[in-house]
This record gives structure tokens, sequence and C-alpha cells, in this order.
């Protein structure tokens, strides 16, 4: 049975069988109108009266007076007559009434002025069928008889008699279109819902959107339309040819079901089985009918109650399966299938009753009103559907949007969090280097280290912070600062970067720009390193110079004016708007072999933006390039910076060294943790300090060394598995006594961050990555410091040895303060370095292998001798090294020979300075 | 080997002369004047010198002279543009010098090469 089903399946593909069948009315209607012929519709104006009266009916022999309309019985093929005497008015004049499936035969006297149905022409079956008559009465006909012979196949028909009415044709045929106007109207209305339906479908199939049935829909109402013109008799009055127009009713009629189920397949799958059995039905109906009809057995009248009763149960199907799929909660759409089931039954049934009742007139009132108003509501229902649809479309797509975006953000900061733990382990551990170390060589390494680990650092967070800007995380926080610290800070590290490159780094800081000012320095901080990184990245020779002064703005405002210019490559003028894109990094032949993400300048600007300021870009190719900064700043401390240099001096000496600072014996501090690296650090920078370390891993530890032993203070780190800092806290605060210093350690530094801290009840805050400053202050201020004198850890200088050192950076290019910072900043040693590294000897020995053409030898020499310049800050010495590194490794003799003298003149000219100054 | 310093701004010329002269002498190349007499004065005086006249920071007239001031009688051998009258008077007045018109046959210049260190010893 499964099987067959299938099958039938395969063969009834619904829609398709109803375009077929719709294309084949299509062709029949044309047929139609080309072989009729069109009457030529006077229109005058004047009076239609009614000529109801006087006629007399012959019949059986009998004679009657009757009045029309009359209702009479008949038997089939019976002759039936009337008539009545004309008046002299009535000349020229059209009569009009409506019949009904009988023959219809008008004279005057003898003379035949109309007959319908009377041969068979164009007659499929034996229905005479409706029309409307319109006979024309002579214009000499006074006292002559106007006589009506009817006849029909069927009992009764030619006994019933329409009202008649008398006046010109042209008011004739109007005053019957205005009876029908409102059917008309209403048709015409379908007819438009049906086309519009069948826009909507062809529209949607193209979108791939979907509001099923509006296809089928739309043919079922052109078969309502369609009916409903033709059921006005008006195509009558246009064409004239009225058989095929009635028995296209009732074809029409019996197409109907065939489309209701088409539609009500797309609408609902409820009792597939059986809606199958009422199409083919249906098919059968259609097929059987026309059969029937050609061969003249039955006809589509008679038959026509069969194609009512499909259509009614097609009705009640779709009806009631909308019904309980509404109750399963599948709302869509199925609230105007039931309407419109509804109103087809409820317009069918009237109009069925109305058969009853009036036999001849207007049998479609309802139906037509019924589809009108079931075509509005179903259309406004498809528009709510699609709309629906639309709207639920874009509703996912937002939350699926927003998902990505929360998951996104969610993965940053799980990630950086992840990535820049072992990032400042890194570092931390490599602090511990940097300060134990004693070896140039392994402290030049550290160096490295520290300034590819702080580069990797600045990295992530410069990732971190262009998607804080992207989702609005990211705030400007204002505080005080000093603008030499500002300086001091930014400058410091990328003068360096800048001088080992081989460039020249100038500095033009303005000595009246304000001390104090209010804003983010951190940021700008930021927005100044970026903008020199870049500056140095993309400049091979020359110099980067960094300029900044105060303009005036308003009263106690502004505007922090920073100026970086090069001599680098230079921007075009197409890209220079561009650069500030994330992601953006200028492609031409100099910049590829550029590391970086192309993040920095869009994190600037959209800093420098969320600053109130605004950035510009001046440019040359081939010149170098100049970003100009404007932020708006609060002043708090007008006096001057001062000589910016100078100042520099005198902190560096101030700064540069950090005491070992020695805490009162028997002090005990729990540190908790759960990065062993960072643990590692902590320990280092206290491993001097006489205090005595319990370090913890997790929280639930601590806990317990919290039970267990006396502290004296201690420091929890917040992002812990569980329990994590708070919890920890919150747990121990309850046995602790409430003196006790307890720290929190957390790479959240924001201010608000600081203070919930503080209201939450931890005694003070340290930020992490944990800097030994930081750490030493804060535990002198909770712990006892030791009574004894603190021995300064610095040996004492020598004052020739600063004399010494101070010659060397006036007379040479040595930056003497990267020589210091690399010799533990202690002078007498400084000194033997250079004295050691700047002998003859060294330059006699490259040379030697030089003539010898023995690359190897040189190479190693080369390398070597480029550490050490690096280590005694003859960073310029050290870069003119590397490249002739370089060249050994590729096998670069040309470049050997130019440049192997000049770098022994310099060498060697430099011998003779250290010399000098020594005496 | 004795130890010739070739002076010219233009470092093909640099290079040629390192090709020319390379497996018979010990060449060292500079680009400029000054670094020249820098070199002469810091690291020593070479066999001899090798000049080219047309440079940009100074001249190597000038800086002959400067070593000839110095009491500095290395021989030396100027690569010249044109040759002139000019050329010839400075040759004859600086003592113990040459000239070859650039670019100079390779045949040629090692030929002078060879006769001005004769001459020395």
């Amino acid at each position: 049975m499964g099987k067959l089903f299938t099958k039938l399946k395969s063969y009834i593909r619904i829609t398709t069988w109803a375009y077929v069948v719709f294309v084949l009315l299509i062709i029949a209607l044309l047929y139609i109108v080309g072989t009729s012929r069109v009457e030529n519709a006077s229109i005058s104006v004047g009076t239609v009266r009614d000529f109801n009266d006087n006629w007399f009916m012959k019949y059986e022999e009998k004679e009657y007076r009757v009045d029309f309309p009359f209702l009479g019985s008949s038997k089939a093929e019976e002759q039936v007559e009337y008539y009545r005497t004309l008046e002299k008015e009535d000349g020229g004049k059209t009569i009009a009434f409506l019949t009904e499936d009988k023959r219809i035969r008008i004279l005057v006297e003898d003379t035949e002025i109309y007959s319908f149905a009377m041969n068979n022409q164009y007659k499929i079956g034996k229905a005479p069928g409706d029309t409307v008559v319109f006979a024309t009465l002579p214009a000499d006909c006074e006292g002559k008889a106007l006589r009506i012979l009817t006849s029909s196949p069927y009992d009764n028909f030619a006994t019933t008699m329409a009202a008649i009415t008398i006046g010109d044709l042209g008011s004739q045929e109007i005053s019957y279109l205005k009876m029908k106007s409102q059917d008309v109207a209403i048709d015409i209305l379908i007819f438009i819902e049906c086309l519009a339906f069948l826009a909507l479908g062809v529209v949607n199939l193209s979108n791939r959107k979907n509001v099923p049935g509006t296809i089928s829909f739309g043919f079922t109402l052109f078969m309502i339309s369609v009916l409903g013109i033709i059921e006005t008799k008006i195509p009558v009055i246009l064409f004239g040819n009225p058989f095929f127009m009635s028995n296209v009713a009732y074809i029409t009629m019996m197409m109907f079901p065939l489309f209701l189920e088409c539609y009500y397949f797309k609408i609902t799958r409820r009792f597939l089985i059986f809606r199958y059995c009422v199409f083919a039905c249906s098919l059968c109906n259609v097929l059987l009918q026309t059969l029937l009809q050609l061969l003249n057995i039955v006809d589509y009248q008679q038959m026509g109650i069969y194609s009512q009763m499909l259509i009614l149960i097609a009705i009640i199907s779709g009806f009631s399966s909308s019904i309980i799929e509404i109750a399963q909660g599948k709302r869509m759409g199925r609230f105007s299938v039931i309407f419109t089931s509804s109103a087809f039954f409820l317009g069918g049934g009237l109009d069925l009753i109305r058969l009853q009742t009036v036999i001849i007139g207007d049998f479609a009132i309802y139906t037509r009103i019924a589809a009108a108003s079931s075509g509005f509501i179903y259309f406004i229902s498809a528009m709510v559907q699609l709309y629906t649809q639309e709207m639920n479309l874009v509703k996912e797509n937002l939350e699926t949007a927003q998902a990505a975006s929360i998951a996104k953000d969610q993965f940053l900061a799980t990630m950086s969090h992840e990535i820049r733990t072992p990032i400042n382990g890194i570092l931390g551990m490599n602090e511990m280097i940097l300060k134990d170390s004693k070896e140039p060589v392994i402290l030049e390494y550290a160096s490295d280290i520290k300034r590819a680990g702080t580069s990797l650092l600045t990295l992530v967070n410069e990732i971190l912070d262009v998607s804080k800007v992207r989702s609005g995380g990211l705030t400007i926080e204002e505080k005080e600062y000093e603008t030499f610290l500002l300086f001091y800070d930014s400058l410091h590290t990328t003068k360096m970067r800048c001088v080992d490159k081989g460039l020249q780094f100038i500095t033009n800081i303005d000595e009246n720009l304000p001390n104090k000012l209010l804003g983010d320095d951190q940021r700008i901080r930021q927005i100044i390193v970026n903008l020199l990184t870049n500056a140095i990245k993309y400049t091979e020779k020359g110099s980067v110079t960094f300029t900044c002064h105060s303009e005036p703005r308003t009263e106690n405002t502004v505007f922090l004016v920073i100026e970086i210019q090069d001599t680098g490559y230079g921007i075009e003028k197409t890209h220079q708007h561009k650069i500030f894109e994330a992601f953006y990094r200028m492609e031409n032949k100099n910049t590829d072999r550029i590391e970086g993400t192309g993040l920095g300048l869009s994190l600037v600007q959209s800093l420098v933006k969320m600053m109130n300021g605004y950035i510009e870009v001046e440019s040359t190719p081939g010149e170098g390039s100049t970003f100009r900064v404007f932020i708006p700043q609060e002043v708090i401390d007008e006096s001057a910076l001062g000589d910016f240099e100078a100042r520099c001096k005198s902190y560096v000496n101030e700064e540069e060294t950090v005491e070992n600072i020695r805490f009162a014996k028997g002090q005990r501090i729990l540190v908790v943790d759960d990065e062993p690296l960072n643990l590692k650090v902590v320990q280092g920078y206290l491993r001097d300090s006489n205090l005595e370390l319990v370090l913890a891993g997790g929280g639930k530890e601590a806990i317990a060394y919290a039970k267990e032993q006396t502290f004296d203070l201690i420091i929890l780190d917040h992002r812990m598995p569980e329990p994590d800092g708070i919890q920890v806290f919150q747990e121990i605060i309850q046995f602790l006594p409430a003196d006790l210093p307890i720290i929190m350690m957390s790479a959240n530094a924001s201010d608000q961050a600081k203070e919930d801290y503080l209201h939450m009840g931890f005694t003070d805050y340290l930020s992490k990555p944990t800097k030994e400053k930081e750490l030493q202050a804060l535990l002198k201020e909770y712990l006892q410091v030791s009574e004894e004198v603190v021995e300064k850890t610095e040996i004492k200088e020598k004052p020739e040895d600063a004399l010494f050192i101070e010659k060397i950076r006036k007379e040479t290019t040595i930056d003497v303060d990267t020589g210091l910072s690399f010799n533990m900043e202690d002078a007498s040693f400084y000194k033997t370095m250079l004295l050691d590294v700047f002998t003859p000897d060294r330059a006699e020995e490259l040379s030697g292998y030089f003539q010898r053409q023995d690359l190897g030898n040189y190479q190693i020499k080369i390398h070597s001798l480029k550490s050490l310049l690096k280590t005694v800050g003859a960073l310029e010495l050290s870069k003119e090294a590397a490249d002739l590194e370089n060249a050994c490794k590729n096998k670069d003799t040309d470049y050997l020979d130019l440049n192997h003298d000049g770098f022994v003149l310099q060498f060697i000219k430099m011998c003779k300075v250290i010399e000098r100054s020594q005496a | 080997m004795k130890k010739i310093l070739v002076v010219d701004d233009e470092t093909v010329a640099l290079l040629r002369m390192k090709k020319i002269l390379g497996s018979e002498y010990a060449i060292s190349l500079l680009k400029n004047g000054k670094d020249a007499l820098d070199y002469i004065m810091d690291i020593g005086v070479p066999d001899l010198v090798i000049m080219d006249i047309e440079m940009p920071q100074m001249n190597g007239l000038d800086c002959v002279r400067s070593l000839r001031e110095k009491k500095i009688q290395v021989p030396v051998l100027f690569m010249t543009g044109i040759e002139d009258e000019d050329i010839k008077n400075q040759c004859r007045i600086f003592g113990n010098s040459v000239y070859v018109v650039k670019p100079g046959m390779p045949a040629d210049i090692m030929e002078k090469v060879k006769s001005l260190l004769l001459a020395e010893e």
C-alpha cells in the first residue's frame, strides 16, 4: 500500500497539475474571446421601465393571464408561449430579462427578433445555460403581438420567468451593468488579490522565503473571480455567445476543489492520505464530468452538485486540520486558513441556500464576499508571516552575533590572563638575573630578554586594549601626574631602542610645560611609546625627534602637543588616513620586513579620541613623517617643568639604586599565589630582607597555614582556583587578629578595583606584575625595619672614576648611562670595562683576520666585539659591528671591504680618547 | 705585504681597486679624506695612498696637501677626472705622486703602483 502511495505521490505533483489546468483555462478563455463578436454598445440616456404586466401564457392548449416574475410548473420539452400586445411607444425599444436553462425564441407577430439555444451551436451538453436576454423590438410594432416561446430540457424551467424591463438598448445595458456593478467590483477586487498573491508567491520563490500556499491561493482566487465575472453575465453583453459561458461556470466549479486541495496541501500536513484521496477524487471528477459532457450523456449543470460536495469536503478537512494544528501550538498562518475555510464554507452554504429560494438571479453573492474578504485577510496574514520570519531571522542573527561577541570578550579576557601570567613570570625571573649576575655578557642577554619580553607583554596588552575599545570597555582614568615622570618613563626605554638601531634620538621638551596635569598618564604614555616605536621601526637611518610643548586652551586647561618626527620611509598621501585602521599595514618593498600587528595606530587614535584630542600626520615618502597629537589636559601645577635633560640626569642618580631593605628579625609573612613563578619572583626580591617567607600555592594551603602559624603580614593573589583570594580572605579574617595587614595582589589595576578591595577590608593593594620597589615600599609601611645601619650595597665611587666617566660622556658618542646600567651603576667597574674593551689589540686582531680573509675568525671576533661594545654603552660602534657581523654571515665581502677600515678607525679613535681621558 | 690605503667616495671605485690590487697588496678602503687623515694619524702611514680627487667633503688634493704639511711623504696615486695642467703641477709640487685618469686601465694602475713603491725603496 505504501508503495502505491509513493508512486501516486510522484505522479500527483500537485502544484504542477494545478499549473497545467490553469494554463488550459487561459487557452480556453482566449478561444472564447477570439471567436466572439463584440456588440456595439450604444450608451444613451433614457428610461427603463417595468414590462411585467398584461402578459398571457399559452400552455397545454390553455391560456392564462400572468404577471412577471412567474413561477409555474411544466414538463421537460414542453413548449410554452407568452404574449403581449405592443404599444406605439414600445417601438424600437429593447426588452431585457434573465433566463435560466431554457431555450428562448422571441417573435413580433411572425418575425423572429431573438433566439437563444434554439440551434445547438457551440453547445456542449444539452443544458441551454443561463443568460441575460436583450431583444430589440422593431420601430413599427403598434398593435402587434410580442411572443416569447420557451422550452427546456428540464421540468419547470420553461415556466420560470424573471421580471422583464423595457427601454433603450443603451439604457438597458447601463441599467444592467449598474445592477451588477457591485458584483463586478468585488470580482475585480478578487482578481487584483489573485494577482497580488501570484506576485507575492513568485517574488518569495525567488527570495527563498516561504509563505506556503500563496500561489495556490492565488489560483483559487483567480477561479473565483472568473466564476464571478461569468456569473454576472456581463460577458454576454460584451461578447455574446452565452453557451460556453455558463458551462465555463460549471467547469470552474469543477476545478475549484483541485485548487483548494493544492492550497491546503501547502498549508497543513494533516490527514495527508485523506487529502490525496480527495485530490484524486477531484481529478477523477474533472475527467469524468468532461467525458460525460462531451459524450452528451450528462450535463455539467447536472453534475455540479458533485463538485460542490468535493469543495465542501475539502473545506471541512482544511478547516479541521488547522484547528488541530493550532491546538498543537502551530499558530503561524493557521488562523487565516480557519478564516478562509470558514468564509468559503459560510459563503458557499449561504449561496446554496439562496439557490433553493431564488430561481433566477445572483447566485454567488456570498461566495464572492467570502472570497474577497478571505483573500484580504490571507494576504495580510501572509505579509505578517513574512515579516515575522524576517524579524526572527534578524533576531537569530543578532543573538548569534551577541553570543559570539560575548564569547570573544570572555575568551580574550581569559587568554590575556593566561598569556600574561607566564610572561610576567619570565620577566620576573629575568629581573633576578639582572639583579644578581655580574657578567656583562649574561647581563646583555638578560637585557635582550627583558626587551623582548616587555614588547611581548606590550603586544598582548595592546590586543586586549584594542578589543576593549571596540567593545566600549576601555575607560580613561584621570588622576594628577607629573609631566616629568610621564616623559621620563616613556622616553627612557624607547631611546635605547632608537640608539641601538644607530639612529639619533633628539628630545625637545619645552621648559615651560606645566609641572603637573590632570589626565590618564598611563594612556598618554602608551600613545607616546606607540608612536615612538613606530618612528623607530620605520626609520633606517637618521633620527627620531620627540617634541612637546603646550598650547593654551581655556582658563585652566592646555593642549598637550606631542610631536614625533622621523627621517624614515614616509607615508604616501593615499595611505595617510588608512594607517589608523586596525590591522592595516603599509605594504611596500621597504616595510614588509618590519614586524608588528598594525594595531598600534588604531589604538592610539582611539585613545586620543577618548581623551577629546586629535591626531594629525604629515609625511613625505622618502623623507620622513611627523605625527602630532593634541590632548587637552587640565593644569594642576603651572610651575615650569624646567630643563628636561638636566632633570633626567639627577633623577637617574636617585632612582636607579635599589636599596636592599633589611627588616627586623623574626617577622614572618605569608605569600599566596597559584603561579609558582610569581612566588619565586617575590622570593627573589625578599631574599636579603631578613623576613621569613612562607609560600602557599593555593587557597586551601593558605588557610591551613594561616591557622597553624602566626604571621605578621599576608599577601593574597586574587585570581586562583577555588578558593580564590577573596574567599580565602573572608575565611581567614574570621580567626585572625584584626590588625594583621592583609594585602591583595591583583593584575586588575583600575582605581575602582583598588577601592573595592579596600572596601572589602583589605589593608592595602599590590599590583601585578610586582615591582620590587613597590613591594619593598609596602612592606616598609607595615613591617618593622631593621635597627642596624643599612649598608649601602653600592661600592663607594672613587671621584676620579666619576670624572673619567663624565669626560667620556662629553667627548664621545658613548651612551654612558646605558653603559652604567649594564654595569651595576658602578663607575669604577664601568671604567675598568671601558679600558678593557677599548684596546688597540682588539682592532689589530680583527684587521689581521681581515687581511688574511679569515672570515670565520673575523666573524667570531666581531660578534664578541659587538656585545662588548654594547655592554659599555658604545651603541653606535656596536651597531656597526653588528652590521659587519651580518655581512660575514651573508658572505658579503664587498660590505666588509668597504666598512672594515672605517670601523677600525672609529674604534682606534675611541681608544685614543679613552686613553687621553685617563690622564 | 705592502699596505695600500684607497680613498674614494664611490663604493664601486673602492671595490674595483681592491679587485685590481688585492691579490698583491694589503688594501684598506676609506670613503672620505677626513677619515683618511685620521687613519694615517691614528693607525699609521701606509706604504701607498690611492686618492680620488673629486670628493664632496674634502678634496683629494687638500687631503694630500695636509699630509705634506705634516711632513708625511707617503707616495700618492691620484685618480682624476680630467687630465689638465693643474693636476700635473700638483703632482710636481707634492712630489712622490703620479696620476691616472679615471677609470684607468688595470694594467696601467698596477704599473704605476709598482713604480711608486719601487721608488720609495
